[in-house]
């Protein structure tokens, strides 16, 4: 079986002004893809034009094998979204609006609806104008997940839950990704996509900088290393996998090239080590140098 | 309580400085406008006689009020001038500050703007305040540029000390209609709410005052404000015990809103809250469904206020009945054809008919814009049942608020008339509007499809309707202008003989035709609409 979702060439328009230039990528069924990137870069247009809310200008992109413009009904079936801004009916209550986005999806399945509703805390006999952000956000989950979709797509699902409500959903997610299901999901949380995401996107200024599945993009990272030693280090500043030291209470804290760690921490021993501490590279490190590379 | 309101009324002219512009523009064209050209139009005192003759007729007393004279008995430019604008433009006025204070109170809270005003060290009764100091300044602006306007035209007669009184009577009732939006917006917390509230209860003046001239009943007047206003006999007597009477009603008025703001909770109403629905009715399962539930309150309320303007319209068709058994003169100058009169009025509820016409399917534009209808797309439903669910509410409201009009003109008329009119005619001359009305729904789906920022057009060509029409029938606009609205090409009770059940019309085949071109511009209008819509971007605020 082929991809659920493909987007070729993508460019989007809006006057003068490129929202997304070139943009490729595609999703395999039940994989969980992450779309990072900071705002404006042009996540949410992206999702749009893969709602046929948006025409795209030039290049395609389909799902389920069919084009999101001309056969968005008939793709709708088989979607659930979550939209980043949820912007509910302000005199329909909670409930009414699940049962809604249900019935929309012409899916009978509502049995779901309760025990979500539960799980995520709502009241649904709250007209929306009284919700705040977060339980507007619990409204357009619970509706999503209620569904039984082949792809949810999320557009920044989780601002405004509590870590309370985030693990819930990121619980959701898990048992989706169990259940074989695909997501496509758009994030500036990068803890939530390192958790979650098999394969990543990189999106800035419209234009895709990076896509790969987190073991390879790792490697394009560096390592956060701390160290104390017993005499003062010499010469680790003319090491060219060596990045941003600074002195820190009693010893260093320094980048490293990955494919470099080897050779420095053979080099760190000569001075006898008496602390080290190895993190990570976090989906921080790694969007902070691409956001930096991309400015320089 | 009230600290720093100053700061926050300065902060709402920097919001609004481009609105509050435009209104002035508007009205002190309409209001300056023809101040100045309504010498040209009465060039005599004969003509203006002839024209008392038409104002004594029920049926326009009902619509603009009593005409008086000087204390010779001549009927003065300036008498006419007020006579006919005091209402129309004190309503307009009204509007004005109903948008105003349910802007800067109620919907700013619902945005949560007033959380982060309130933050600040400003008192509790700051926005308030602010709202209210900031319509004052506005109205006492608009008054003073009405008079100095029409004080500098300076036609017969009309010198400033009138036109500032003129100024300052509709500017007294926009202020009163201020301070009863305020007092609304504390009822409940939804902001449309007040809106409706507030309108619901300016059409309610209105018609008491159009029925309480009518009947000659004083404390009717009185409580309707407008018919106070119009006895300031502005240019002749001017009296501004009325003008003081209304600030005193906006005072009090604004004292009870601050009372009410103070004792309630930010974010809420005095009228607390009910739970609702815990899911969604079985009827709720499509677009289409949708739509009309959200335009079902807003429908219910048309369906009952049409009506009800219909009852109010025909209760003055005894008097109007009576009136033209005596009175010869008028007999002759509305050309043998007594039933202008009554179409006058179908005229005017056929125009309000577009209102609720032109609301629901221009719902589709907001639902659009704040983000809702983005919902609703992204789930299994096409562009056509999207946008068709408030075209076919609209198509609805087009078919039957005609009907309503009728009916209530029809109730109001029997029970008053020595020889009522039979349901059928003036069911006939209502449905005549149908077309129109069509138009209007077409030109907004046009409009949503192609010019999706400026929808607002469709209120403006509306008003426009509006304007020459009403406005028209008095004052020598040439003919075409008028045509450049739909409502100008229906026939108007045509071939009308005699009045009460002999009345007969037939309506002439070319007459036929224009109504069929305009159903058929309509449907052609909605179809490239639909089409527009499918294929654009849908555009977010």
């Amino acid at each position: 079986m082929g991809s659920i979702l493909e987007i070729r060439n993508l460019t989007k328009k809006f006057g003068q002004f490129t929202a997304l230039n070139d943009i490729n990528l595609s999703v395999q069924p039940g994989e969980v893809y992450g779309f990072i990137g900071p705002n404006g870069a042009g996540k949410t247009t992206t999702i749009r034009i893969l709602l046929g809310i948006l025409k795209a200008t030039s290049g395609s992109a389909v799902i389920f094998g069919r084009d999101v413009w001309k056969d968005a009904v008939e793709i709708h079936k088989h979607i659930a979204y979550v939209p980043g801004d949820v912007n509910l009916w302000p005199n329909l209550t909670g409930g009414e609006v699940i049962d809604l986005f249900v019935r929309l999806r012409r899916s009978k399945s509502q049995n779901r609806k309760k025990e979500l509703i539960e799980r995520f805390d709502l009241d649904p006999t709250k007209k929306c104008r009284a919700y705040s952000k977060g339980n507007r956000q619990k409204v357009a989950l619970i509706a999503a997940f209620s569904a039984e979709a082949d792809l949810y797509i999320l557009d920044e699902p989780s601002s405004g839950l509590d870590p309370l409500m985030e693990k819930v959903f990121q619980e959701c997610i898990l048992e989706l990704k169990k259940e074989g299901k695909s997501v496509f999901l758009s994030s500036h949380i990068l803890q939530e996509v390192e958790r979650l995401c098999d394969k990543v996107s990189i999106i800035r200024d419209g234009r895709v900088i990076e896509t790969g599945t987190m073991q390879e993009l790792r490697h394009l990272t560096r390592t956060r290393i701390s160290v104390e030693t017993e005499r003062p280090i010499e010469g680790l500043v003319s090491n060219p996998s060596v990045h941003a030291i600074r002195r820190e209470n009693r010893g260093l804290v320094f980048a490293v090239d990955t494919k470099d760690l080897n050779s420095v921490i053979t080099f760190l021993t000569g001075f006898g080590i008496t602390k080290l501490e190895c993190s990570p590279p976090t989906l921080e490190d790694l969007f902070m140098s691409h956001y930096q590379n991309v400015r320089g | 309580m009230f600290a720093n309101s100053f700061t926050l009324c300065r902060f709402i002219f920097r919001r609004d400085w481009l609105h509050s512009l435009l209104w002035f523009a508007g009205i002190l064209a309409l209001v300056v406008g023809f101040g100045s050209g309504i010498s040209a139009m009465y060039p005599d005192q004969t003509s203006l006689d002839v024209m008392l003759e038409t104002l004594k007729s029920p049926a326009m007393v009902a619509m603009i009020g009593p005409a008086y004279t000087n204390a010779d008995g001549v009927f003065t430019l300036g008498a006419m001038y007020s006579v006919y604008m005091l209402v129309w433009s004190a309503i307009i006025v009204g509007i004005m500050n109903v948008f105003l204070v349910v802007r800067h109170t109620r919907r700013d809270e619902e945005h949560g703007r007033i959380e982060v005003i309130r933050s600040l060290p400003v008192g509790r009764l700051s926005n308030m305040s602010a709202t209210l100091t900031a319509a004052v300044i506005l109205n006492t602006a608009l008054a003073l540029l009405i008079g100095l306007g029409l004080g500098a035209v300076g036609e017969r007669g009309m010198d400033y000390a009138g036109g500032l009184l003129f100024g300052a009577a509709i500017c007294s009732f926009g202020l009163a209609m201020a301070g009863v939006t305020a007092v609304l917006c504390q009822l409940n917390k939804n902001p449309n709410a007040a809106m409706a509230l507030s309108f619901g209860l300016l059409t309610l003046l209105y018609l008491l005052c159009a029925v309480g001239n009518v009947q000659e009943n004083e404390p009717l007047v009185a409580v309707s404000l407008l018919g106070l206003l119009l006895q300031a006999k502005i240019y002749v007597d001017n009296n501004w015990l009325p003008v003081i009477i209304t600030l005193i009603v906006a005072l009090a008025l604004s004292a009870v809103a601050f009372y009410l703001c103070s004792i309630r909770d930010m974010g809420e109403g005095l009228i607390p809250s009910r739970p609702g629905r815990n899911d969604a009715a079985p009827y709720l399962k499509s677009a289409v469904w949708l739509a009309w539930r959200l335009l079902r309150a807003p429908f219910i309320i048309w369906a009952l206020v049409v009506p009800v303007l219909g009852i109010a319209y025909g209760s003055v068709m005894g008097d109007l009945e009576a009136f033209l058994k005596t009175n010869e003169i008028f007999m002759q100058i509305s050309g043998g054809d007594p039933m202008r009169m009554a179409s006058f009025f179908l005229l005017v509820m056929s125009i309000c008919s577009a209102i609720p016409v032109l609301q629901y399917i221009l719902k589709a534009r907001g639902q659009e814009k704040r983000g809702y209808a983005e919902n609703i797309l992204a789930r299994s439903v096409s562009r056509h049942s999207q946008l068709g669910g408030y075209y076919i509410i609209s198509i609805i409201g087009a078919v039957i608020m005609p009907v309503l009009n009728a009916v209530g003109f029809w109730a109001g008329s029997a029970t008053v008339m020595d020889n009522p009119v039979p349901f059928g005619k003036w069911l006939l001359g209502c449905v005549l509007y149908t077309p129109a009305l069509l138009f209007m729904t077409g030109i907004a789906a046009a409009l949503i499809a192609y010019l999706p920022r400026l929808t607002g057009l469709a209120w403006g060509y509306l008003g426009f309707s509006f304007a020459v029409l009403y406005l028209g029938s008095l004052f020598d606009i040439p003919e075409w202008v008028g045509k450049l609205s739909p409502f100008g090409h229906i026939p108007v009770l045509p071939k009308v003989e005699g009045l009460g059940a002999t009345a007969t019309y037939e309506i002439s085949a070319g007459e036929l035709a224009t109504l069929v071109v305009m159903t058929v511009l309509a449907a052609i209008l909605s179809v490239l609409g639909f089409i527009g819509y499918r294929n654009r971007d849908m555009k977010f605020d």
